[in-house]
C-alpha cells in the first residue's frame, strides 16, 4: 500500500523548510567568515586577493634552516590545535635547557636560534623571547648574527617595544664594523616614551665608543644586571667581561709598550723595564706575556681562551666527521680528510670559530700556529677512547675561570 | 490459520472518534544501510472503543511493540495510518492524552522517583499546584508511597516498573497504551497492576496493552487482539475466539464403573479416563460423543455427575496458531513474568 | 516553548549529578594551581606561563566536558529508552534536542564560569605575592581582553557543543566523541587550508592549471563548510594585553565572531533536529 500521503507529504515539507534554513545559515557564515578574515588580518580568498609575503619578512623565512628534530613552526602551530602558547613556552623550556646543557660541555650551540624562532613563531608577542633569546645567542652561543635577525623579526611584530631595538645596537657593538647600524637602533629605542634613564644614559656613551672594548665592556656590565646570577646568561657575559677587560689591558699595555719605543728608540727587553699603574696580570690572574723580538704583549689567559675556542671548535667538526662516517675517525688524517669534503661555511656558525678550523686544518702535524712566547706550538693529542680533542688538564677552562663561572 | 473478517472501515464520518484506529498500519525497517529490509507490520487494521481494555497478544517478533511505538510516534510508518481520539499520530498533539509505558522502562537515574514524576507531568503540560497534588497521589497509588525521595538508580526492577506506570498516569489521561506492565512484577504487583487498570475503566478511560502473561489477559480484558507475523489473525472478545473451538467435554458419571462406558470409546486410546471414587470421568471429543457416553451411563443406571465443555485456554490456542508460523519458535505464550521483550525495533 | 526549557532543566540537573563532571573540574583546578610550579622554572616569565597555562585549562577541559558529557547524551537515552516516555508525551523532537542542547550548554558554561573565577583569582593572588616588597604593580587580572577572550572561548564551546549534540543524535557515543574531536581538530587547523589554496597558485607568469583550479575551489569549499574555531581564540593575545600593539578586538570584529558562532549553531541544532527527526527510535 502507498504510504499515507498526509504524513508523509507534511514530513517532508517540514524537512525541505529546515534544509532551506540550514543552506541559508551556511551562507550567511560564510558571509560573516569573509569579514572576520579580514579582520584578523588572515589571508582572504585567493581568487580575489593576491598576498605576496614579501620583503623583510621572505628574507627571515629563507634564513630559519630547520632541524629534524624540531618540526617546522608551522606545523607545531597547527598541531597545537589553538593552544599555541603553552607550546611556545615548552620550546622556551627545551631551549633553556638545552642552553645549560651544552654551555657546560662547552659545547657549540647551533639548535638553540632555531629553537627560539620557533618560539617566537609560535607566540610572536612575547617580547621577551625575542630579547632574552637575542642576548643568549650573542652571548651564550656567540651567534650575534642570528641574535640580530630574531631582533628585527620581533621589532617588525613589536614596533612598540624599547627593549629590542636597545638589545639590537648592543648586539650589533659586538660585531666589529657595525657601529652605524647599532646607532640606528638606538635612536630607536631612545625614541620609546618608555625607555628608561639609564639606558639612555648609556647609548650616547655606547655610541660615542663605537665598536671599541670600552663600549663592549659598558654592554656587558649593564646586561649583568639584568640577568639572574646562576644562569647561563649570566655566567657566559662574565666570561666575556673578563676577556674584554684582559684585552683593554692588552691594549693599554701594547700602547704604552710603543709609547716607550718613541721615546727610548727601542723596544723594551721585558715588561719589567716599562714603568706604568696598570696592572701586570690579567682579569684571570694571568701574568702578561710579552715578545721582544715582535715587541707585542699578550695575555696567559686569554692564550687559554684561544686555545679552548680552537678545540672547542675541531671538537664540533669531529661529531660532524663523526655523524658522516658512522664511526670515529681512525685518526687525525682521516679526519681532516673528511673535513674538508664536508665543512662549508655555513651562514649561521660562529664566524671566530670558522677562522680558526681553516687555520688549523691546512696544516698537518696538527699543532696551533707557535706562539711567540715560547719555543713551541701547544700540542693537543686526539684521545681515540673518548673521540675527542683533548688539551693539557691544565690548559683546559676549568682551570682559567673561577668556581662560580664554570 | 483462519483469517478473521476485519472490523469494516468506516468511510464516512465516525460518530465520537474511537480512542486509537489503525487504517493499513505497515512498518518496514531498514536493518541496515545496505537496505535489507524486515516487515514488521504489514496493514494493521484495529479500532479500539471508549472505555474498554483491550490485550493486545502475539509471539516475540510479531509486531507488537512495534504497534505501540507507531501509535505513539517513535516511528513513522511506512504505511498507512492511524489515529488516538480522532488525532492523526503524525502530530504532536495527538498524545496530549496519551499515557505511555514502554517496555523494561529505564529513567534518569540520578533523579529521585518525586522529581522524575514531576519532570513528566510538567512536559505533559499540568500546573504547578496540579502537579504537586497528582505526583503524590500517583506514586501512592503504584506503591511507591514511601520511595518518593529514592534515587531511580537504586531502584529494583519492580519498582521501576510502578515508576513507568506512575508516569503514564499521572497527567489522567484517556488512553493508556501500555507495553507489557505486568512484567517484572511479583504476583502480587501484577494484581495491583490489574486492579489500577480496572479502575482506570471505571473512569471511563480506554486501556490498550500488550502482555505475555496470558493469565492476566484473560482475567481483565473485554477484547483481545492477536499479532502474528506482522499480521492480526484474531480480534473479538475473549469468549469468541476461545468458545469458537471447543476442544473438548469432560463427563463425569457417578454411580458406574468404567465398563459401562461404549467398546468402541474404550478402545480409543486417546480418550482420556479416569476412574474416580464411585464413577468415572471421560473426556470426549464433542457433543454427540459425549451424548453416546450420558446414555451408556443412563442405562447402566448411572448418574450424571458433571458436564463440563472445555474451550480451548489462550494458552493452547496461542500454541495451536503461533506453532504453525514459527516452528521452534519456543513457548510464545509462556506465562513468566519477564519473558524476553519482543524484538521490536531492530539493532 | 517551554517543554525545551523543562528538558534543559533536568539536563543540568541529571549532568550536574554525574561524577565525571568533578573528575574533569578537579583535573582543572589541579592544572591551574600547578601552573606556578611550571611558571617558577621558567626564569622570570611565571605570571606570562601561568596566564596561558590557566586559559588553555579553562578551554581545554570544558571541550572536554562538551565532549564527553556531551556525545553520550542523546545515545544514552535512547539506549536506555530513557527517550520514550518523554517523546511519548505532546513534546517536539526538536524540543528535545534543544532543551537537550541548552541544559549541556548551562552546564559546560557554569564550569567554565567556576574554572575562570578560581584562574582569576589565583593569577591575581600570585600577581600580588610576585611583587610584594617591591616597587612594581601587579598586572590587572580583569581586563578588557580577558573577558572578551573568555567570551568568545564561550561562543566556541557553544559550537563544539552543537557539534556533540548533532553527532550523539547521529550515531554512537564513541563514534560521536572521534568525530566531534575531529571536528574539533580541523576547526583549528583550518587557517591551514587557505594557506595550501595559496600554495596552490601557479608559478608567477604561468597559467592556472585545471587541477590548481579544482584544488582551490575544494578547498576553498572546504574551508567555509568546516566552522573556524580559530577565530574564537584571542587568549594567545589576551597574554600580552599590556603591549601597546595588542588591542583588544574592535566593535565590529567582536559582534562578527559571535555572530558566527551563532550560526553554525543554528546549523548544527538544525541539522540536528533533520537527523534525528527521521531515526527510527
Amino acid at each position: 500500500m502507498a504510504p499515507s500521503a498526509g504524513l508523509a507529504r507534511r514530513a517532508f515539507a517540514a524537512e525541505a523548510k529546515i534544509g532551506a534554513l540550514v543552506i541559508g545559515l551556511v551562507a550567511v557564515s560564510m558571509l560573516l567568515q569573509l569579514r572576520i578574515d579580514q579582520e584578523r588580518g588572515a589571508r582572504v580568498l585567493p581568487m580575489f586577493v593576491h598576498h605576496n609575503p614579501g620583503g623583510a619578512e621572505a628574507e627571515l623565512i629563507k634564513h630559519q634552516n630547520f632541524s629534524l628534530y624540531l618540526p617546522k613552526a608551522q606545523a607545531l602551530r597547527y598541531a597545537s590545535l589553538g593552544h599555541r602558547n603553552i607550546v611556545a613556552d615548552m620550546v622556551w623550556l627545551k631551549a633553556a635547557h638545552y642552553a645549560s646543557k651544552q654551555f657546560a660541555g662547552g659545547g657549540r650551540l647551533d639548535w638553540l636560534s632555531k629553537m627560539y624562532n620557533v618560539t617566537v613563531d609560535l607566540d610572536p608577542n612575547w617580547e621577551n623571547a625575542y630579547w632574552m633569546g637575542a642576548m643568549i645567542l650573542a652571548s651564550v652561543a656567540r651567534k650575534p648574527k642570528d641574535a640580530e635577525l630574531l631582533l628585527v623579526k620581533g621589532m617588525s611584530r613589536i614596533p612598540h617595544s624599547y627593549k629590542l631595538p636597545y638589545e639590537a645596537g648592543v648586539t650589533l657593538l659586538f660585531q666589529r664594523g657595525k657601529e652605524k647600524d647599532a646607532a640606528k637602533y638606538f635612536r630607536r629605542a631612545a625614541l620609546h616614551p618608555e625607555c628608561p634613564r639609564i639606558v639612555l644614559d648609556i647609548i650616547p656613551r655606547l655610541l660615542s665608543e663605537g665598536g671599541s672594548l670600552e663600549a663592549a665592556i659598558m654592554a656587558a656590565e649593564s646586561r649583568l644586571n639584568s640577568m639572574p646570577r646562576n644562569s647561563v646568561q649570566y655566567k657566559a657575559t662574565a666570561r666575556d667581561l673578563m676577556e674584554f677587560r684582559s684585552r683593554l689591558l692588552v691594549k693599554r699595555w701594547q700602547e704604552i709598550v710603543e709609547a716607550f719605543r718613541r721615546q727610548v728608540g727601542r723596544s723594551p727587553a721585558a715588561l719589567a723595564e716599562v714603568r706604568s699603574p696598570l696592572p701586570r696580570k690579567d682579569s684571570y690572574g694571568r701574568d702578561l706575556l710579552y715578545d721582544p723580538a715582535s715587541a707585542k704583549v699578550d695575555s696567559e689567559g686569554l692564550r687559554l681562551v684561544r686555545l679552548n675556542e680552537q678545540i672547542a671548535v675541531m671538537n664540533a667538526a669531529l661529531g660532524d666527521v663523526k655523524h658522516r662516517l658512522g664511526r670515529k675517525p681512525n685518526g687525525p688524517r682521516e679526519f681532516l680528510d673528511e673535513i674538508r669534503k664536508i665543512y662549508k661555511p655555513r651562514a649561521h656558525t660562529d664566524e671566530r670559530g670558522n677562522e680558526q678550523l681553516e687555520r688549523v686544518m691546512g696544516r698537518w702535524p696538527f699543532r696551533f700556529p707557535a706562539h711567540p712566547f715560547g719555543d713551541h706550538g701547544e700540542r693537543f693529542r686526539y684521545s681515540r677512547e673518548k673521540a675527542e680533542f683533548l688539551l693539557r688538564p691544565d690548559r683546559r677552562l676549568g682551570a682559567l675561570y673561577p668556581e662560580e663561572l664554570r | 490459520m483462519a483469517e478473521e473478517e476485519t472490523t469494516p472501515e468506516s468511510t464516512g464520518p465516525a460518530g465520537p472518534a474511537k480512542p486509537i484506529r489503525t487504517r493499513g498500519l505497515s512498518m518496514v525497517y531498514r536493518t541496515d544501510i545496505l537496505k535489507r529490509k524486515r516487515k514488521a507490520l504489514d496493514g494493521l487494521d484495529l479500532e479500539i472503543e471508549p472505555g474498554e481494555i483491550f490485550g493486545y497478544l502475539g509471539a516475540n517478533g510479531a509486531g507488537k511493540t512495534t504497534t505501540l511505538k507507531l501509535l505513539v510516534g517513535l516511528l513513522r510508518p511506512t504505511a498507512g495510518e492511524a489515529w488516538i481520539l480522532g488525532r492523526s499520530t503524525g502530530e504532536v498533539a495527538s498524545r496530549r492524552p496519551v499515557g505511555f509505558l514502554p517496555e523494561n522502562p529505564f529513567f534518569y537515574e540520578y533523579l529521585s522517583a518525586r522529581e522524575a514524576v514531576d519532570f513528566y507531568a510538567s512536559l505533559s503540560g499540568m500546573g504547578r499546584a496540579d502537579r504537586a497534588r497528582r505526583t503524590a497521589e500517583v506514586l501512592e497509588l503504584v506503591g511507591l508511597g514511601g520511595a518518593e525521595e529514592g534515587r531511580i538508580g537504586s531502584f529494583s526492577k519492580g519498582m521501576r516498573q510502578r515508576l513507568g506506570l506512575a508516569q503514564a498516569l499521572v497527567h489522567e489521561p484517556q488512553v493508556l497504551i501500555l507495553d507489557e506492565p505486568m512484567s517484572g512484577l511479583d504476583p502480587i504487583g501484577r494484581r495491583d497492576v490489574r486492579e489500577i487498570i480496572l479502575a482506570q475503566r471505571d473512569l471511563g478511560r480506554t486501556v490498550f496493552f500488550s502482555s505475555h502473561i496470558l493469565a492476566d489477559v484473560e482475567a481483565i480484558c473485554d477484547r483481545v487482539g492477536i499479532l502474528a507475523q506482522g499480521r492480526l489473525a484474531e480480534t473479538g472478545p475473549l469468549e469468541n475466539i476461545l468458545t469458537r473451538e471447543i476442544t473438548s467435554i469432560d463427563v463425569a458419571v457417578e454411580g458406574a464403573s468404567v465398563e459401562a462406558v461404549p467398546e468402541d470409546l474404550a478402545a480409543d486410546t486417546t480418550m482420556r479416563v479416569i476412574e474416580t471414587e464411585n464413577g468415572f470421568e471421560i473426556t470426549v471429543a464433542d457433543y454427540e460423543t459425549a451424548y453416546r457416553v450420558m446414555d451408556a451411563a443412563e442405562a447402566a443406571g448411572a448418574k450424571l455427575r458433571a458436564l463440563t465443555p472445555r474451550g480451548e485456554s489462550l494458552e493452547q490456542y496461542f500454541m495451536r496458531t503461533q506453532a504453525g508460523g514459527r516452528a521452534g519458535e519456543g513457548a510464545a505464550g509462556a506465562a513468566e513474568p519477564g519473558a524476553p521483550p519482543e524484538g521490536g525495533s531492530p539493532g | 516553548m517551554t517543554n525545551a526549557w523543562i528538558i534543559a532543566r533536568n539536563t543540568f540537573r541529571e549532568a550536574v549529578r554525574d561524577r565525571v563532571l568533578y573528575a574533569i573540574l578537579v583535573f582543572a583546578v589541579v592544572a591551574i594551581g600547578g601552573s606556578k610550579a611550571i611558571g617558577w622554572v621558567m626564569v622570570g616569565e611565571d605570571i606570562k606561563v601561568m596566564t596561558d597555562i590557566g586559559f588553555a585549562s579553562v578551554a581545554f577541559f570544558s571541550v572536554l566536558i562538551a565532549i564527553f558529557v556531551g556525545t553520550g547524551l542523546v545515545h544514552r537515552e535512547i539506549d536506555k529508552k530513557t527517550l520514550y516516555t518523554v517523546l511519548a508525551r505532546p513534546v517536539h523532537r526538536w524540543e528535545f534536542l534543544v532543551g537537550k542542547y541548552a541544559g549541556l550548554m548551562l552546564t559546560v558554561l557554569v564550569n567554565m564560569a567556576i574554572m575562570s573565577v578560581l584562574f582569576l583569582v589565583y593569577l591575581r593572588i600570585m600577581g600580588l605575592v610576585t611583587v610584594a616588597g617591591t616597587d612594581n604593580v601587579a598586572p590587572p587580572v580583569l581586563t578588557y581582553m580577558n573577558l572578551q577572550a573568555l567570551v568568545l572561548t564561550a561562543a566556541e564551546l557553544a559550537v563544539v557543543t552543537a557539534i556533540a549534540v548533532f553527532f550523539s543524535s547521529a550515531s554512537t557515543p564513541i563514534l560521536s566523541a572521534i568525530l566531534t574531536t575531529i571536528a574539533y581538530a580541523a576547526g583549528h587547523t583550518s587557517d591551514w587550508i587557505m594557506i595550501m589554496v595559496e600554495m596552490l597558485r601557479p608559478a608567477p607568469g604561468a597559467e592556472l592549471t585545471f587541477w590548481q583550479w579544482l584544488g582551490q575551489w575544494i578547498l576553498t569549499a572546504v574551508y567555509y563548510l568546516v566552522p573556524n574555531l580559530e577565530i574564537y581564540n584571542i587568549r594567545n593575545l589576551a597574554v600580552h594585553s599590556e603591549l601597546v600593539s595588542v588591542q583588544p578586538l574592535a566593535f565590529w570584529h567582536f559582534t562578527d565572531t559571535c555572530a558566527t558562532a551563532i550560526c553554525w549553531v543554528l546549523v548544527a541544532m538544525l541539522l540536528s533536529v533533520l537527523v534525528f527527526g527521521r531515526r527510527e527510535l
